[in-house]
């Protein structure tokens, strides 16, 4: 309740630059509850279990038999397909039986997905979903399958395969599939699939799937009013308004709160599906959440922290409910990372608090690294009395980092050495120092940003040699 | 000595007991120390922060190859093993978490011995000195070593085999990995260099290679003789390999070919199966090549990186350690 009043009040902050002070609760420890387990008791009762139509008549068996057979049939494969479909939903048990089974032809297996696609139900798209997600399991599973699998569940309705076909993005291998999941998942507005459609325009086999990516993304950007897909690509992580934030239905946010129930397992290979997947997941997904903060279990808490800042500014609304969080002893440390990672930019006063003793050096250090995601020049000063010399190595560090980011431009050069010199090491914490030292980069007149970006290629080690001999000749002599 | 004597001696020590039960000063509680580096360990325990600083857990940060696998661990996720909070804190058995500090030095002295209060977990009480030890069986059970290598089975292979059944056989992960420094005196410690998969004596000491031939054709054997586990465990990246050559008449020796790998696939190599071998099992393999039928070499490799420069034309000799090999008469 406490933080539901603290996140109506503080709601709209995402958009502000200046920063306000506000007082986080000290102690969390009373107000914590079995959220994720219970909402996902809820929703299962609310929407039912999904069950397998009945589909037992032997009429119908045949009748759909029957349809099937003549789908190759050049006169009657049209019909056929209109009236397998109009048999949905007893018929679907049938369908995908024949969806399975790989002796049966081509032309069969491909009318029986379109008929399970077409009759646009929870168990229809269960089977269709289930069918992509066998290749994790399976050597050589057939990639057409999967493709037109993933092109049906992009005509339908059922938003709830969101997060499982984001989770599916990780292990996906065929390039065709991964164009129809990436065009699917835009279908329902979750545009977190530009990222792959990239890399098959840029890396596939042949020249006809880079192209067919390349046609996806200009697609998606036309869909979505934007001129060319780059724009889109930004306007998707900088959660622009333009973009459109459709409402869960009660089946998608059953699934994301499997996810977060998921957080409290103890095999981590879970658990990093679970943080891939919420990260990329669409706006309204925060809401959720920003309420699994208030989960009793410390892992839910730290993984729900921890997707929301890997969200960026799509969880931005989740700032108040994180700020509110900031001082939890357990969590507290992602929190105040997550706060930066959203560019909750109200949290920059309590972050700034948190710098000093009497706090532990991991909450100081963490509220650095919260500042240093939040990039605001008014932090600058508030961070350099822990730039220097006396302050504990980890926190001169992580404040280091963050003053770079908040005003390169005026930055002491001797931290830009110091924090190079630790860079050059690669050793170090170089995905902290990184992008410090990138916005130290930009700002000289000088930078060649072209050849910092063009670094990538390679080991870690090569392209910190590269960015690092950047670095030197940016230093004045 | 008489009544009188044997009094006066009884007052005597009386006296000296009332003069030191008065005098003497109780040993203080040292105050908390607030540990922010492990290097403030080496202060008193040189010996064991030397052995700790060549160790592998040392090197969980800064090891190339973690950060090449984690993009210099741009791919967080990677961090709550990598340097990971006080296992005390999280709780012995459950899952690591990632901390805020000290990642440089990976899976340190805190992470391994810090309670949630403050205090040390160790082998025996003393409050009176700065790291205020406390006895706490847990830190050499199993469990404590399970939040990170039980994420790929290890502990669970280990509860599966016969060292870990009760009795004179017993062996946990201490057993092998942090052997007492005196076996003869238990009160001098464990060795601190926790050796494993980059220890290529160990590794030898886990695998025996066997050959002969059966009506002719080539039987290769490998038995898991010493590891407490699979072999190889845990990181996916580790790959054994079983090579043969053949040898010519004139001690030529032919291409390495590859017989079998054991490996546990990552989560990305759909399908492909686990061929680790589990502790105290054997496998057996024929070489049915009829080139196999002269002189052969059979050769057992340990990669610490499963993939060779040229997968078509793999080059053990270059890029893995020989762990075995053998060779067989035509």
């Amino acid at each position: 309740m406490k933080r539901a009043l603290v996140a109506l009040a503080l709601l709209g902050g995402c958009s502000e630059e200046s920063p306000q002070s506000m007082t986080p609760a000290t102690s969390v420890a009373s107000s914590l509850r079995d959220v994720a387990r219970a909402s996902v008791a809820r929703l299962e009762a609310e929407v039912g279990p999904n069950q397998e139509p009945a589909s037992t008549d032997p009429e119908l068996v045949e009748r759909v038999t029957g349809l099937l057979d003549a789908i190759e049939s050049a006169s009657l494969g049209r019909v056929a397909r209109e009236e397998l479909a109009s048999l949905a939903p007893a018929s679907l048990p049938i369908l995908a039986r024949w969806l399975d089974d790989a002796a049966l032809p081509a032309a069969q297996r491909t009318a029986a997905i379109e008929a399970l696609g077409v009759a646009d139900t929870r168990y229809g798209a269960e089977r269709l979903l289930a069918r992509i997600e066998a290749m994790r399991t399976r050597k050589n599973d057939e990639a057409w399958v999967r493709a037109h699998c993933a092109w049906r569940l992009g005509q339908g309705t059922q938003d709830w395969i969101v997060p499982r076909m984001i989770r599916q993005m990780r292990y996906e291998t065929d390039h065709e599939t991964v164009i129809w999941m990436a065009r699917a998942l835009a279908r329902f507005d979750n545009l977190s699939g530009l990222d792959a459609l990239y890399v098959v325009r840029r890396s596939a086999a042949t020249e006809e799937l880079r192209a067919s990516a390349n046609s996806a993304l200009y697609d998606l950007a036309r869909e979505h009013s934007f001129d060319e897909p780059d724009a889109l690509y930004r306007a998707w992580f900088a959660a622009d308004a333009r973009l459109a934030d459709p409402p869960l239905s009660a089946l998608h946010q059953l699934e994301i709160w499997r996810v977060i129930a998921g957080f409290a397992e103890w095999q981590l290979r879970g658990v990093d599906d679970g943080r891939f997947t919420l990260a990329r997941e669409n706006r309204a997904a925060t809401a959720l959440l920003a309420e699994a903060l208030d989960d009793s279990d410390r892992y839910i808490r730290t993984h729900a922290a921890q997707s929301l800042g890997r969200m960026g500014a799509r969880g931005c609304s989740a700032g108040p409910a994180l700020l509110a969080a900031l001082d939890d002893p357990q969590a507290g440390i992602f929190v105040a990372e997550a706060l930066g990672g959203v560019g909750y930019a109200p949290a920059e006063a309590e972050l700034c608090a948190r710098l000093g003793a009497p706090r532990s050096l991991e909450v100081r250090t963490a509220a650095a690294r919260g500042l240093a995601a939040l990039a605001l020049q008014s932090s600058a000063r508030a961070l350099e009395p822990y730039t220097q010399e006396s302050t504990p190595r980890d926190l001169r560090f992580a404040a280091g980092c963050a003053r770079l980011r908040c005003s390169p431009l005026d930055a002491p050069l001797t931290l830009v050495e110091w924090l190079l010199a630790d860079y050059a090491t690669g050793a170090g914490e170089t995905s902290s120092s990184e992008p410090a030292l990138r916005a130290w980069y930009a700002s000289r007149p000088d930078a060649d940003l072209a050849a910092w970006d063009a670094a990538p290629d390679g080991t870690p080690s090569a392209r910190i040699a590269r960015r690092a001999e950047l670095l030197r000749t940016a230093l004045p002599r | 000595m008489n009544a009188r004597s044997l009094a006066g001696i009884a007052v005597a020590a009386l006296g000296a007991w009332a003069l030191v039960a008065v005098f003497h000063e109780p040993a203080k509680a040292h105050a908390p120390v607030a540990w922010e580096s492990s290097n403030q360990c080496a202060e008193c325990h040189r010996q064991v922060h030397d052995e700790w600083s060549n160790s592998w857990h040392a090197q969980a940060w800064v090891d190339e190859e973690a950060r090449k696998l984690s993009d210099n661990f741009s791919n967080t996720d990677c961090i709550d093993c990598h340097a990971p909070q006080p296992i005390f804190e999280t709780g012995i058995g459950n899952r690591p978490l990632a901390r805020s500090t000290r990642r440089a030095q990976g899976v340190d002295c805190i992470a391994c011995h810090q309670m949630s209060d403050g205090r040390m977990a160790g082998t025996l009480d003393n409050p009176t000195v700065s790291c205020r030890p406390s006895a706490q069986r847990e830190l050499t059970r199993p469990e404590a070593c399970g939040g990170c290598h039980n994420q790929h089975g290890t502990v669970d292979q280990w509860k599966a085999s016969r060292y870990a059944q009760p009795g004179p056989g017993f062996q946990d992960c201490v057993s092998c990995h942090m052997p007492l420094r005196d076996p003869s005196d238990p009160s001098k410690g464990r060795v601190h260099v926790m050796h494993g998969g980059h220890d290529l004596e160990l590794v030898r000491s886990a695998v025996a290679l066997r050959v002969a031939r059966d009506g002719g054709v080539p039987v290769v054997e490998v038995e898991n003789v010493g590891a407490g586990h699979n072999y190889p465990t845990d990181e996916r990246s580790r790959a054994s390999d079983i090579f043969w050559r053949d040898i010519a008449s004139d001690g030529t020796r032919g291409e390495w070919r590859k017989l079998h790998r054991f490996r546990n696939p990552y989560r990305f190599e759909v399908g492909e199966p686990n061929t680790e071998l589990p502790a105290g099992q054997t496998i057996s393999l024929r070489i049915e090549d009829p080139a196999a039928r002269g002189e052969l070499e059979v050769a057992l490799f340990y990669k610490l990186s499963p993939y060779y420069a040229d997968p078509e034309r793999p080059d053990p000799e270059r890029e893995a350690s020989l762990v075995h090999s053998a060779r067989l008469a035509p």
